[in-house]
């Protein structure tokens, strides 16, 4: 039966296809996703160095509104890195209250505010702002994974009657995934 | 009976087509490990400041010592081309493209890289072992964000005659 024989061999073909496919083992990679996420931040020249920047108010003009503008730049950048399995948000504060700028002269008490000092982004990733006086001001949240970097120009406004002097403080900035 | 028989044509059909023209997929189940397990890490772990992006999200695994033997009994005497290929569609991405294998060898196979979905080859020649066997050291490289689980994925051997 010519019929029945084209449909054995078919059959046996058809099994044997089947089994080729079955039995055609491969090596198999398991790739685990161990990358831990990371976070980190450099404000000026980085490490444990604390960058200085410098205002100069001649004496005749303290307090006449005509803001004065540091030399130079800072170098702000944040990194926030994450698989796609754990996306991360990271926010970039600044205490400008705890170490406010104070009058180093002996016996002075003098201070001023650092609401009085602003800031000018170059490129604009980490946003122009003026210090608040807080000790969480917010500036800027960015999703994983990227790296912002940008330039900021302070400027003091120079708008208070002090006493003269030489005035220090720190404003410390803080990068972090709740 | 002849409704059975052009099923079964329809269906030997198909399950050819699994398979490009003129290529038979080769068996490497006689490797003498069938499964490594490998840790996904950032890539760039120090001095990461002025990375960009894509170096910033670079995950790799590497898998060292790697004994690949394939099954080439059936085609001793004939000359062929043996080629890799990764699967277009690999669990745990959502972007297969993003992954890149490359590796090295001790030399009986060529050295090389591709990206899920593509093929390379991985030798020329007569064939003339009944099992061709080489150690393969190898990188995985995929961008993070496109890692949603762990991923897990077998290579595909195949030969061409020629």
């Amino acid at each position: 039966m010519p019929g029945h024989t084209l449909h054995t061999v078919l059959k046996s073909l058809l099994v044997g296809t089947a089994l080729w496919c079955a039995t055609a083992d491969a090596v198999i990679f398991n790739l685990n996703n161990s990358a831990n996420p990371r976070i980190n931040i450099r404000v000026g020249a980085g490490g444990s160095n604390i960058t200085e920047v410098a205002f100069t108010v001649p004496a005749g003009q303290i307090g006449d509104n005509n803001p004065i503008t540091a030399s130079g730049s800072v170098r702000i950048q944040v990194q926030i890195r994450a698989s796609g399995a754990n996306p991360l948000t990271g926010f970039l504060t600044v205490d400008s209250l705890s170490h406010p700028l104070e009058n180093t002269d002996p016996g002075s008490s003098s201070s001023i505010p650092f609401s009085e000092i602003s800031w000018t982004a170059r490129d604009g990733d980490i946003p122009s702002g003026t210090f608040q006086d807080e000790i969480d001001q917010d500036i800027v949240s960015f999703q994983s994974s990227q790296r912002y970097r940008d330039f900021h120009t302070f400027s003091y406004a120079n708008s208070l009657l002090i006493e003269s002097g030489t005035y220090e403080g720190h404003v410390i900035y803080t990068w972090a995934v709740p | 009976m002849g409704g059975s028989v052009k099923q079964y044509w329809l269906l030997l059909t198909t399950l050819m087509a699994c398979n490009p023209v003129h290529a038979e997929r080769l068996d490497d189940s006689l490797s003498t490990r069938q499964q490594f397990d490998v840790d996904l890490v950032w890539k760039e772990r120090h001095n990461t400041e002025n990375l960009d992006t894509r170096e910033l999200n670079a995950l790799i695994a590497q898998a060292r010592d790697v004994e690949i033997r394939l099954n080439t009994a059936p085609y001793i005497g004939q000359r062929g081309r043996i080629y890799i290929t990764l699967p277009l569609n690999i669990r745990g991405t959502a972007d297969s493209s993003a992954l890149r294998m490359s590796w090295t060898t001790n030399g009986l196979f060529s050295n090389g890289s591709l990206t899920a979905g593509n093929r390379v080859r991985l030798f020329e020649g007569e064939i003339t072992e009944r099992v061709m066997t080489d150690v393969f050291d190898i990188t995985f490289e995929i961008d993070a964000r496109q890692v949603y689980n762990n991923l897990r994925f077998e290579p595909i051997y195949d030969i061409e005659l020629y």
